[in-house]
């Protein structure tokens, strides 16, 4: 009789041990709106440069003169000014990203692509359907968050001297944060 | 001569692996010189090949001629067999000159047809048939000629001058010939020897090093050391003691180089195919007078996965979740910005006796997916975003790209990495996939049903476009579940694919990436009819089936009767 009731303890104690590893299907079904997110609107700035792949380096460094055909892309690097840890995201380029290039003086148009998805995204925001990739800002440091291929908005590029700015979203109904203005040259 | 054996076995393989031509028999027929250094000779080989079911009706017979620059005939010979006649030529040699090797490949008929001629010939005095020719006298005697049986019709060929081989094929007609020997073609080949090669010098050491990998610096004359497949390798080799000349660099195995550096003292080489490939390093002493090398083996392989974790959260609907920075209620995997929905860490390494340039190779993900969501809306029913053909299911179609390759291009061992000194590198990303559930409208139901595949990629060069790339480790994992809106409770029940966190590794490979089409989809306009969803007859737009879910949950549509029914509470 004894030990029956030893065996049944443990087993209660085991189960509630499992028990406690799990985590619930059902979080709090409310949630505490996020300030992080206006946090990154006021306390982040956004900066952007020209870059090319170095095979000496192992890693992409600033270039300003390419050849047509040749893939140009564009560092967005965003420093936290903030004495806390920022968590943005990333994947959904479309809604994070306004590029804004001009080719001796006149506007590029975006790809007919892009222009429908841009405008998707203005109107409904993020959906999920895109990767949602942490990325975490530390404190008063500039966090390299990713390379922007330009074909992927403009195509390949034609010669000439362009200047470039890109508004970047945190989230919906936010400001595009403005980087600085950048310039690099193509040619033939 | 080993070159002229080898290229003789090549050829000889590279015949038998050719599938027949239909309706046509094949001979095949090559030439190759070659060059012996240590007998300062050269030889020719000269051979033609019937198959199988040619050699019951024909033999091979080749003839070679090894010619010099000025068209002086060295050698020839002759050979006739069964399936391989083959004849080797072979004269002495003379530097810098250029030497000709022609091979006439035939075919002899084996079987003839003796045809009796019994006609006369009133011109040259005498007759076939004695006793049927009345102009025959006693000289006259009965007479028979034979034709050869060519029954592929390779006399109905085109001979002509090709290059170090040739398929002749027999495209018929089969016909009678008054020759034996049918005539197939020529083919050739060529070389010019190398310049004299100055002696050996006895007091000089030529060394080979490194300057990457643990024993960078050293001589590695003789040793074997690993390299990373399609990664830098930059050698410099020296002469002792010091002695005005040229180092010439002899690299074995696919590869790319560039020697540089006071006297080619230096070479930067990337090796494109795997395995153990020689590496000699030749020292010629300014005046020529003698030269000295060295020599080491490289062994090129792929890093392998060292570690791959994943930890995966659990799926959840929460009201005013926000979750995945959506706006409103969601479903979603962990809830970003915190928990994350599923975290990854690879590791990958090398062979610690590498000497391969470490920031030269890197490690990415690159993740594909199989989406299927489904939603029901009141003004837009059912409603699918998916590239699968067969629906819910369905998970071997529809496979898309997910967001870009690199998946995550962030430097400095998030999403992509450079191996370090100790050739190891190191990787981690996140995902955080979410759907809203009340925006820009209330769903009445939502499945989820999201495949994905996570790779870590070694590369080499740009992340975006890699001058080679290669699988190293694979994660399959997946979200999704069933949530249903609740109106009198305004909450959501839900069916989670995960209940519990889980942590779990992915597994090494090294096949290619599962084939993919183009860009997942990402718009709030891709949502559009399900691939299975084929409507009733009696309900073609569903106008009866929306009208049936604007009655509640305590309805329920059925699309074969196309009734709606009161389930009660449930």
């Amino acid at each position: 009789m004894r030990s029956r009731v030893i065996l049944m303890i443990a087993i209660l104690l085991l189960c509630s041990t499992w028990a406690r590893t799990q985590k619930p299907v059902t979080n709090p079904p409310q949630k505490v709106n996020d300030r992080s997110v206006e946090q990154l609107d006021r306390l982040t700035e956004v900066s952007i440069m020209p870059v090319g792949y170095s095979r000496r380096g192992g890693s992409y460094a600033l270039q300003q003169e390419f050849r047509t055909g040749e893939p140009i892309r564009v560092a967005l690097i965003i420093t936290n000014r903030s004495t806390e840890i920022l968590v943005m995201d990333k994947g959904d380029r479309f809604f994070h990203y306004r590029p804004r290039l001009f080719k001796d003086g006149r506007e590029v148009e975006y790809l007919e692509g892009v222009k429908k998805s841009i405008d998707s995204k203005d109107k409904y925001g993020p959906n999920g359907l895109s990767p949602v990739i942490a990325v975490t800002l530390e404190p008063n440091k500039q966090t390299t968050v990713e390379y922007v291929d330009l074909a992927k908005w403009y195509g390949p590029l034609e010669a000439g001297h362009y200047e470039l700015t890109l508004g970047h979203r945190f989230h919906h109904k936010g400001p595009h944060v403005q980087s600085n203005t950048t310039t690099f040259d193509v040619s033939p | 001569m080993k070159k002229l054996i080898f290229c003789a076995a090549l050829f000889f393989c590279l015949y038998w692996l050719v599938p027949l031509q239909a309706n046509a028999q094949q001979t095949f027929g090559f030439s190759a010189v070659g060059y012996d250094d240590v007998t300062n000779t050269v030889y020719g080989s000269s051979t033609t090949v019937v198959d199988y079911v040619g050699a019951f009706h024909y033999t091979a017979y080749v003839e070679g001629y090894l010619y010099d620059q000025s068209g002086n005939l060295l050698d020839s010979g002759y050979d006739e067999n069964y399936f391989i006649a083959e004849v080797l030529t072979i004269a002495p040699a003379l530097p810098v000159t250029q030497y000709t090797l022609y091979s006439d490949h035939y075919l002899v008929a084996r079987y003839f047809t003796t045809v009796v001629i019994r006609e006369c010939d009133p011109y040259c005095y005498y007759c076939y048939d004695y006793f049927a020719d009345p102009y025959c006298d006693s000289y006259c005697y009965s007479c028979y000629n034979d034709y050869w049986w060519d029954p592929f019709g390779f006399s109905f060929g085109y001979p002509g001058y090709y290059g170090p081989w040739w398929y002749f094929y027999g495209y018929g007609p089969p016909t009678n010939l008054e020759v034996e020997y049918i005539y197939l073609g020529t083919t050739s080949d060529s070389l010019i020897t190398p310049p004299p090669q100055p002696p050996q010098c006895g007091n000089l050491t030529v060394t080979v090093g490194s300057f990457y990998g643990s024993d960078a610096g050293s001589n590695l004359s003789g040793q074997t050391r690993h390299v990373l497949l399609g990664s830098t390798v930059a050698l410099a080799a020296d002469i002792i003691p010091e002695t005005p000349g040229t180092f010439r660099w002899s690299i074995a195995g696919s590869h790319q180089d560039s020697p540089s550096g006071t006297n080619n003292s230096t070479d930067d080489i990337r090796w494109t195919d795997e395995g153990v490939h020689r590496v000699t390093v030749t020292f010629v002493k300014n005046d020529g007078s003698c030269q000295a090398s060295t020599s080491f083996n490289v062994n090129a392989v792929v890093p392998t996965l060292g570690s791959y974790m994943v930890r995966q959260n659990v799926e959840q609907a929460i009201i005013n979740g926000n979750c995945s920075r959506l706006t409103g209620d969601t479903f979603s995997l962990g809830c970003f910005p915190s928990p994350l929905g599923i975290l990854f860490d690879a590791t990958a390494a090398a062979p610690t006796d590498s000497i391969s340039v470490p920031s030269d190779s890197h490690i990415k993900f690159v993740q594909i997916v199989s989406q299927y969501r489904r939603r029901n809306t009141i003004p837009y029913g059912t409603q699918c975003v998916t590239s699968r053909t067969g629906g819910y299911s369905d998970t071997v179609t529809g496979w898309a790209l997910d967001g870009s390759d690199p998946y995550d291009d962030r430097p400095d061992r998030l999403g992509v990495a450079n191996f370090t000194t100790t050739y190891i590198a190191t990787i981690a990303t996140s995902d955080s996939p979410a759907n809203p559930l009340n925006t820009p409208l209330q769903y009445q139901s939502l499945d989820v049903n999201d495949q994905f595949e996570m790779y870590v990629i070694y590369f080499v060069g740009d992340p975006q476009h890699p001058d080679l790339a290669r699988v190293i480790g694979k994660a399959s994992w997946n979200w999704g579940g069933n949530v249903e809106f609740v109106p009198d409770a305004s909450d959501y029940s839900v069916s989670p694919f995960h209940p519990f966190s889980t942590i779990f590794s992915g597994s090494p490979a090294n096949d290619p990436m599962r084939p993919y089409t183009g860009l997942a989809k990402v718009l709030e306009t891709d949502w559009a009819a399900c691939p299975e969803f084929n409507p009733p007859a009696c309900d073609p737009d569903g106008t009866a089936a929306a009208a049936c879910r604007r009655r509640g949950y305590r309805y329920e549509w059925d699309p074969d009767s196309c009734t709606c029914s009161y389930i009660g509470m449930l």
